[in-house]
């Protein structure tokens, strides 16, 4: 080999290190920055005043987040209540019930209603959803349970992708097995199946909440965005990326800083989330 | 005996009553989004709306032309900024497929891919908005490609991971230099997946709003300046749906209309790519 050639191997060798440190790179001053901006603050003020204070009114010196964190779990938690039942029957029916067309037609179905945007999610919940809730259950309709409901189909497609997965990985010999035990379809689901499939289901779900808990767009249209913690169903509510979203177009000094330090509370939660869900994904079912 | 066989074939078949029901029920927000966006958006489309800027409050009429534009825009600026980073980065982790730093960097690529769009748009606003003093679609653009990014290393990755060994054995065994072995024998026979990758990433940005909303900003008028607001379609969205007017209503409809059709078309278009062209040896 001649010189050249070989400087030119060491050559792409480098530049394929570089862009691949890239990503490394950017999470890396992603936390860096996002620590160095928020963090002062949170010294300033103190840790507890900013996640356990009640009162947001960064102009005047109050960064409390407690009742946008509450909010957000509340959110979260409903969504997961309307998502995860229909969620997993949907990839028990797809898995187990579905026959050959069927599946091939539902499962792009599905994976397109993951690749409708969030706002446009915001915009039906804001035209449909609320005028329902305003006037069969009351109150102003931008309220907790028209925001559980729409994450809850938002987080749809998370949950039955990643369970279908856990599934349809459970062997085929736990379902003879069991069938050749005289149990009907329903005792293998429930007794066999489903437990063998526990940790990607579980993970499945706890991935759904990363997304709701992440979810901006819709939220802040349907929510309502009033800053105190709901105390019913219908009472509008601040999440945290709702709060980030709605503010820092315009925030400036403290008040900016308040948003970043809201930033790293959420970016946290979410990998605290995260972190869990790969715990149970990693883990494989017994062979 | 037989009544307990009884009960639970009836047990058996509630089950699988509520487990169909409950499946039919999930897939119907994408049929009733898709009617209600069809229903509403379609008419709203035409030449006028397409292919003219907004106009003020009161006047009637008027298009999104300057969101379709910004959002193309958008979407050139992320992938240029993203597409060399990923292809490069999904090499690596291919021909490296053991090593402290490939795993460092794949830990990274799925944390980044769990990272919410907000907060990835504040890195932008303080990466560029806040040197700059001033919104931009350049920041609007990094936002987004650093969310691309994740997506298509992963693909890129998986796609190259598949191509046999061999292949590259021969290109080597014949004397091909390294490089030109990537660039002549893997990438064109991983070319397929790559664009998939490519598509569904685009697919994902295009109607990403939140980053937006404190980087690219919006902007009423027509602008090609990438240091200056630019407005897009999923941003114009919100603008419309949250004003009180029904006529505005009515042109979030027809943005979304146009949206959603984008979206899809590339998420389609991406799957039937990998699909048709299987990756061939």
């Amino acid at each position: 080999m001649t010189d050249r050639t070989m400087l030119k191997e060491r050559f792409v060798k480098w530049v394929l290190i570089t862009f691949a440190l890239s990503s490394l790179l950017f999470l890396f001053l992603i936390f860096v920055f996002i620590l160095a901006e928020g963090l002062p603050l949170f010294l300033k003020v103190g840790l507890k005043k900013i996640i356990f204070g009640f009162k947001w009114a960064p102009t005047k010196g109050y960064f409390g987040i407690f009742p946008m964190i509450v909010s957000s779990f509340l959110v979260t938690f409903g969504a997961l209540v309307i998502g995860a039942p229909l969620g997993l029957s949907c990839a028990i029916y797809l898995s187990e019930y579905s026959g050959k067309k069927t599946k091939m037609f539902l499962k792009p179905a599905l994976e397109l209603l993951a690749g409708i945007p969030s706002v446009v999610y915001g915009f039906l919940g804001v035209i449909y959803i609320v005028p329902l809730v305003r006037n069969y259950l009351g109150g102003s309709g931008f309220s907790l349970i028209s925001t559980s409901l729409i994450l809850g189909v938002m987080i749809l497609p998370t949950i039955i992708s990643i369970s279908f997965d856990a599934i349809t990985t459970v062997p085929k010999t736990y379902r003879e097995a069991s069938a050749a035990m005289g149990a009907t379809k329903w005792q293998t689901i429930y007794k066999v199946i489903l437990p063998s499939a526990k940790s990607g289901i579980l993970a499945s779900f706890i991935l759904g909440m990363g997304r709701a808990i992440g979810e901006t767009m819709a939220v802040i249209m349907i929510a309502g965005n009033a800053l105190k913690i709901p105390t019913s169903i219908l009472d509008p509510l601040r999440t945290l990326t709702g709060n980030i979203a709605l503010e820092l177009a315009y925030a400036t000094g403290d008040h900016r800083l308040g948003l970043f330090s809201t930033g790293i509370v959420l970016m946290v939660i979410i990998m605290a989330l995260n972190y869990l869900a790969n715990f149970g994904i990693k883990r494989k079912p017994a062979k | 005996m037989k009544d307990h066989a009884g009960a639970r074939l009836i047990k058996d078949m509630i089950f699988k009553c509520a487990v169909c029901l409950f499946a039919f029920i999930s897939l119907l927000p994408l049929y009733l989004i898709l009617y209600y966006i069809t229903k509403n958006g379609i008419m709203v489309i035409n030449w006028d709306f397409l292919f003219s800027l907004p106009r003020p409050i009161g006047e009637s009429g008027g298009g999104v032309f300057n969101a379709i534009i910004g959002t193309v825009m958008l979407i050139i600026l992320s992938c240029i900024m993203s597409i060399p980073c990923g292809i490069a980065a999904g090499i690596y982790l291919s021909e490296n497929k053991k090593g402290k730093l490939s795993n460092t960097i794949r830990l990274c690529v799925i944390v980044l891919q769990g990272t919410p769009s907000i907060v990835i748009g504040i890195i932008a606003y303080l990466w560029v908005v806040a040197p700059l003093k001033t919104f931009s679609a350049l920041s609007g653009g990094i936002a987004l490609s650093i969310m691309m990014l994740p997506v298509i290393i992963k693909t890129t990755e998986e796609t190259l991971k598949l191509i046999p060994y061999h292949l590259k054995e021969a290109s080597l065994a014949l004397g091909v230099p390294y490089h030109r072995t990537i660039l002549k024998v893997i990438l064109p026979s991983g070319i397929s997946g790559i664009l998939t990758g490519i598509l569904l990433s685009v697919a994902r940005i295009t109607g990403e709003t939140a980053p937006l909303l404190f980087t690219a900003f919006g902007n009423q008028f027509m602008n090609m300046n990438i240091l200056k607001p630019i407005d897009s379609l999923p941003y114009r969205i919100f603008y419309y749906a949250m004003s009180p007017y029904p006529e505005w209503h009515s042109f979030a409809w027809g943005a979304s209309f146009i949206l959603v059709v984008l979206t899809l078309a590339l998420n389609l278009f991406a799957r039937g790519i990998s699909v048709k062209w299987k990756i061939q040896f």
